[in-house]
């Protein structure tokens, strides 16, 4: 079987010559993944290229084993993915149930009216926003606006969630609240989440990447990463080493 | 559809929720409907009745525009709430092609803008029922609506919409939508101009309503006469969208190809752009980074679907197809217009007056659209002892002859706008008759050429023909053809449906007359048989024959010029047994007061003239307001808006403006139209002095029902007073033909003048009349020689001022004598009474003063003189000024 994801030798250079991806292999399948990476690492692009947001300059990315060059195959992964943007925001005149609606009917599910009503009452409930529901969309806290962007971007049953910089504002609280959210989440549908912060993932991901200056320097597991830098007692130490490491060779 | 209508309910649910959408549809609907409210307010206080067709009007005139910036600015909102709101990168994933997108979000908005645009449109056709109960007129505002309102919506919030898309920026696509309009438009007509003289007119009147009309309207309902109103009968729906149709076309294609366009602008995929090589020190360094960030930001998307070319293809085919059919419209009008300009410099020979037609019979049928199918079979006689083989026609030139059929020997036809030419081989021997059968087809009806004016059709034509400079070409495609057969009505001369035979010569009216060929002079009688199918519910012909039914059959013998049927969606009310009214069915409670006075009119004009017997069948029909109708209504003569149809003084027109005034039309004034009529109707006369007879039988009967109130004098404040021959169809001079008449009933005193009258029109036989040969016959009754007078002021423009000189006054042993002059400072002979008042009665002599001459009198009297007065009963056509003597009054001898 196919990997969910194949990304190869992507490369990805700016109109004003900035070169944010350079070269990047990643092979993604089931579960959580986790990718990791400093402010301007890159992040953002990949994911963009990933949910076809963004052209790549070269490389060449299969979902499910289709090529997503071709104009066809983009339906058919736009429908597989759902994407969370770091800067997400749901259309302020809709209530959070609406808004679920909306973005089902949008993603064309071949459901009855009864049955989508159904699935966002649920996905409300997972996310913990049964109570708000009914209020209007443009009125919630950062953290349900980030809750209901999970909600929105699970609406259709997709194979991949995309979340990029999801904690990113959200007090301590929300975070830890977020963090088991996707958790939860990850055990249904593969996810990839890219973050700064490295508590963001680990207690949860089976597998990270670090990326840093459009070069992925690590791809593994949690523990690898941390028996790399020897001494390290927590994946931030070990992330900071790492980070350190390739920085001082990028300096 | 499904998908449209979640777009379509979601843009509801979140402009519902949105105060700003609300307090705009709110201002919207309020500034829409004020108009309408306004009139309404008043409508009870108005000297003039207020049909639906006000009312719409009002509502029209600034609905578009408002509609055009409330559509813009949905379509603004929709984009920014979905890009400033940073919800579109989530909308931008969902797995719909891009074109789908686009035009769901277009008709999504759309869909929340037309509710809102419906909502003054009913309020104010609830208005218009309100005011008065006319159901059936409801069509009239859907049909406004449809034709001026929806077109708006849908241009307006494209464009905003593909452009917007397009820039991402609102004021930026404001700024790209006007600038496009003007100078692209300009410099795209000035290339196209070397290329193929075309010339494409902006996008203005497609959103503009009317502000001229609301202004005219403003003023008829405040009891002015005759603005540009339109008729309560219908809307004009094809005429109206025929001109959308061209008006929005070249606008249409525009929005069409930008709408395409915009989705390959929404932004999905960036596409990858390769970055310029740039030394890190280049001077232009900081510019080019600028030029680059307008570059990645235009650049259109990557992997856009076959959807989405597909769409822009459409999109750009349909967009070529307006545009095509615009320059088609274009070249036909151009092509239309050089025939109209061969036919009218062309020298046609007309038909000589040995022939006539003895007999005309038309079977025809008008269709939708105005269109027209018949068949006319005309009998054509030699009646001069010489062969003839030429005959010259007059027919609508939006009428083809299909098929000519003869009798015998080959026809050869030739036609040049709406000259047709029929030669026949052999030519017809004198005495001779033959049987010309034509089938014909077309839209009779009249065009007008978009062209600059100054000028007559022809310097038009000739400029826009000759034109070196693109700013001296028009749109063409905005033309107009104004059918003789609309929804609002039917107006058929006999020319729109059958060849006419033209006698007098194919002339153009000089500049100042109009456009198009001078009318025929000569006109003889034909036996008609018409048979006429037709849409409406009513029509009428000049021979007084009122059909209704969908279908009008007359026999009579008539003149074809002057022949012309009338119908449209009327109903009729009989006025007793001699009368019939016609009438718009929304003006039915206008119609309760109108027909009293009507009926009363006929029982004054019987008694006011009892030598004339009335035609057993009159026919009153409320004539509905033609487009670009501007009559001056004159207070002081109301008779003259009532118009006498055809030769036979049987039917008459009400215009639509006349039969909404409240109070009910003046009795007289309808007598007045009724004896003039008859008189009309009895006498036979050329052409050329028709409209002479009818005013001067217009104004008779006015003098006969006592309603002249004018007395012989022009008055004249120091200069001479601008006079035109009473024969002259320019400018009307209906002041001075009743001045002159006053004069003419003083001649030959009143009841010769009557018998004078009488005998012309009684006693002339079947001969064609002429203005000459009835001021002769009334000459002949007063026994006076009138020849003068006729030239003086009928053919000529003469005005005569009088002045007294040298006025003496002498004791002469028991009497007194009186001498003096009267001095003719002016033009034209005059027949001028000179009254000696004395202490002993008056005495009176009526001296003759020739053109600038000086005629002296002398008189002898009794009594002691007071004073010598010229003319005090004003009975002498002159012009009285200041510094011209009257009166002299004795006051004794010095
Ligand atoms: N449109 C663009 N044009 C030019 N450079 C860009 C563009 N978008 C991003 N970059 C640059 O590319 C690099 C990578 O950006 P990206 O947004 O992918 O980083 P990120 O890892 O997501 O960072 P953050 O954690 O701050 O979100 C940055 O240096 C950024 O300045
Ligand atoms: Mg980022």
């Amino acid at each position: 079987m196919a990997p969910l994801i194949e990304l190869h030798g992507i490369r990805k250079t700016y109109s004003d010559g900035h070169e944010a991806l350079r070269g990047v292999d990643l092979t993604l399948g089931e579960g959580m993944f986790g990718l990791l990476g400093p402010n301007g690492a890159g992040k953002t692009t990949l994911l963009s290229i990933l949910v076809l947001a963004l052209e790549p300059t070269t490389g060449t990315m299969h979902f499910d084993g289709i090529d997503a060059a071709s104009g066809r195959a983009r339906l058919e992964i736009r429908r597989q993915i759902g994407y969370l943007p770091q800067d997400f925001q749901p259309l302020r005149n809709l209530t959070g149930a609406e808004y679920l609606v909306h973005c089902a009917r949008l993603r064309g599910i071949a459901m009855t009216r009864r049955n989508i009503d159904r699935r966002a009452r649920m996905l409300l409930d997972a996310v913990d926003l049964t109570d708000v529901s009914d209020r209007l969309s443009g009125e919630y806290s950062g953290g349900m606006r980030r809750r209901l962007g999970i909600a929105q971007a699970l609406i259709h049953a997709p194979r991949m969630l995309v979340i990029d910089e999801p904690t990113a504002g959200l007090d301590p609280e929300e975070r830890i609240h977020f963090r088991n959210l996707i958790a939860e989440v990850a055990e249904e549908v593969a996810v990839l989440l890219s973050t700064h912060i490295s508590e963001d993932i680990e207690a949860t991901c089976d597998r990270i990447a670090v990326l840093t200056n459009g070069v992925l320097v690590f791809d593994g597991g949690v523990d690898a990463l941390m028996s790399r830098s020897g001494h390290a007692t927590s994946l931030e130490e070990a992330y900071a080493a790492e980070l350190l490491r390739h920085g001082s060779r990028a300096a | 559809m499904k998908l449209l209508r979640l777009f379509a309910a979601h843009e509801m649910l979140a402009q519902w929720r949105s105060m700003r959408f609300r307090v705009i549809a709110v201002v919207y609907v309020v500034l829409v409907s004020a108009p309408a409210v306004a009139l309404f307010l008043i409508s009870g206080r108005t000297p003039r009745a207020i049909g639906p067709a006000a009312f719409n009007m009002f509502l029209l005139s600034e609905q578009p525009l408002l509609t055009a910036l409330l559509a813009a600015g949905m379509a603004i909102d929709a984009l920014s709430r979905e890009r400033d709101e940073g919800s579109f990168p989530v909308l931008s994933v969902a797995p719909i092609s891009s074109a789908g997108y686009v035009l769901r979000r277009w008709l999504s908005i759309v869909a929340i803008c037309i509710p809102v645009t419906l909502l003054p449109t009913i309020i104010s056709a609830a208005l218009a029922v309100h005011t008065r109960i006319m159901l059936p007129l409801l069509p009239m505002f859907a049909e406004g609506w449809l034709v001026s309102v929806l077109p708006a919506v849908l241009v307006s919030s494209a464009l905003a919409l593909s452009l917007g898309t397009i820039t991402g920026r609102a004021v930026l696509s404001i700024i790209f939508v006007a600038l496009f309009f003007t100078i692209g438009l300009d410099t795209m007509n000035d290339l196209l101009f070397h290329v193929h003289r075309l010339h494409f007119a902006g996008p203005g009147d497609l959103f503009a309503g009317g502000e001229r009309s609301i202004d005219e309207l403003t003023w008829a309902i405040r009891g002015f006469w005759f603005p540009d109103v339109p008729s309560d009968a219908a809307f004009p729906l094809r005429a109206r969208s025929r001109a959308l149709v061209s008006r929005a076309g070249i606008t249409g294609a525009m929005t069409i190809a930008f709408l395409a366009l915009s989705t390959f602008y929404l932004r999905r995929t960036r596409r990858d752009l390769r970055p310029w090589k740039l030394a890190a020190n280049h001077p232009l360094r900081t510019l080019i980074g600028g030029v680059n960030r307008i570059r990645e930001e235009y650049a259109p998307d990557s992997g856009s679907g076959t959807a989405d070319r597909v769409a822009l293809i459409v999109g750009l085919i349909l967009a070529g197809l307006l545009t095509a059919s615009i320059v088609h419209e274009q070249a036909a009008f151009a092509s239309l217009a050089a025939e109209r300009f061969t036919g009218e410099t062309e020298q046609g020979v007309p038909t000589s007056t040995g022939i006539v037609a003895e007999a005309v019979t038309i079977d025809a049928e008008i269709g939708i659209e105005g269109s027209l199918h018949g068949h006319v079979a005309t009998i054509i006689r030699n009646t001069a002892d010489h062969p003839e083989s030429h005959f010259s026609f007059d027919l609508n030139p939006n009428v083809a002859v299909q098929k000519l059929a003869v009798t015998s020997g080959a026809a050869r036809i030739r036609r040049v706008w709406e000259r047709l030419d029929v030669d026949l081989d052999p030519p017809l021997a004198p005495h001779q008759a033959r049987t010309m059968s034509f089938d014909l087809a077309g839209t009779p009806g009249d065009i007008r050429f978009e062209l600059q004016s100054p000028g007559n059709f022809r310097s038009q034509w000739t400029r826009y023909r000759d034109a070196k400079q693109s700013i001296y070409l028009t749109d063409l495609s905005r033309s107009s053809i104004l059918p003789a057969a609309t929804e609002v009505r039917m107006r058929l001369r006999a020319t729109d449906i059958a060849p006419v035979l033209r006698y007098s010569p194919w002339a153009v009216q000089p500049d100042d007359h109009g456009e198009g060929f001078l009318p025929e002079t000569i006109t003889t009688n034909t036996a008609l048989a018409l048979r006429l199918r037709h849409l409406y519910s009513i029509a009428v012909d000049s021979c007084g024959v009122v059909a209704a039914s969908n279908e009008i059959v007359s026999r009579c013998s008539t003149p074809l010029a002057s022949y012309l049927i009338f119908g449209g969606p009327l109903i009729q009310r009989p006025l007793g047994p001699a009368a019939t009214l016609v009438f718009i069915p929304s003006h039915e409670a206008l119609a309760d007061a109108h027909a009293q006075s009507l009926a009363s009119s006929i029982q004054i004009a019987s008694e006011a003239w009892p030598q004339l017997s009335l035609p057993a069948h009159l026919v009153f029909v409320e004539r509905p307001t033609e487009p670009g109708d501007r009559q001056w209504y004159n207070e002081s003569m109301p008779w003259l808006t009532v118009e006498q149809i055809g030769a036979r003084g049987a039917v008459f027109f009400v215009p639509e403006m006349l039969f909404t005034t409240r109070k009910p039309i003046n009795a007289n004034v309808f007598a007045a139209s009724i004896i003039a009529g008859t008189l009309r109707g009895k006498r036979r006369v050329v052409s050329e002095d028709a409209g002479f007879f009818t005013r001067f039988f217009t104004s008779v009967a006015v003098g006969r029902l006592g309603m002249r109130k004018s007395t012989a004098v022009e008055r004249g404040a120091g200069f001479t007073a601008e006079t035109a021959p009473l024969l002259s169809e320019v400018f009307r001079p209906e002041s001075r033909m009743a001045k002159v008449l006053a004069m003419l009933e003083y001649r030959v005193g009143s009841s010769h003048f009557i018998d004078g009258i009488n005998d012309f029109v009684l006693r002339g036989g079947e001969r064609a009349g002429t203005a000459k040969e009835l001021v002769d016959a009334i000459g002949k009754a007063g026994g006076v020689d009138l020849t003068q007078t006729y030239e003086d002021y009928f053919v000529g423009r003469a005005l005569p001022q009088l002045t007294l000189i040298d006025v003496t006054f002498h004791h002469v042993g028991q009497r007194w004598e009186v001498t003096g002059s009267v001095k003719n400072v002016g033009t034209g002979e005059a027949f001028v009474p000179i009254a000696l008042r004395t202490a002993q009665g008056s005495l009176w002599q009526t001296i003759r003063v020739g053109d600038g001459a000086r005629a002296t009198f002398t008189f002898s009297a009794a009594g002691e003189p007071h004073a010598l007065q010229l003319d005090p009963d004003r009975v002498c056509y002159r012009q009285a000024s200041i510094g011209l003597i009257e009166n002299v009054e004795y006051r004794g001898e010095s």
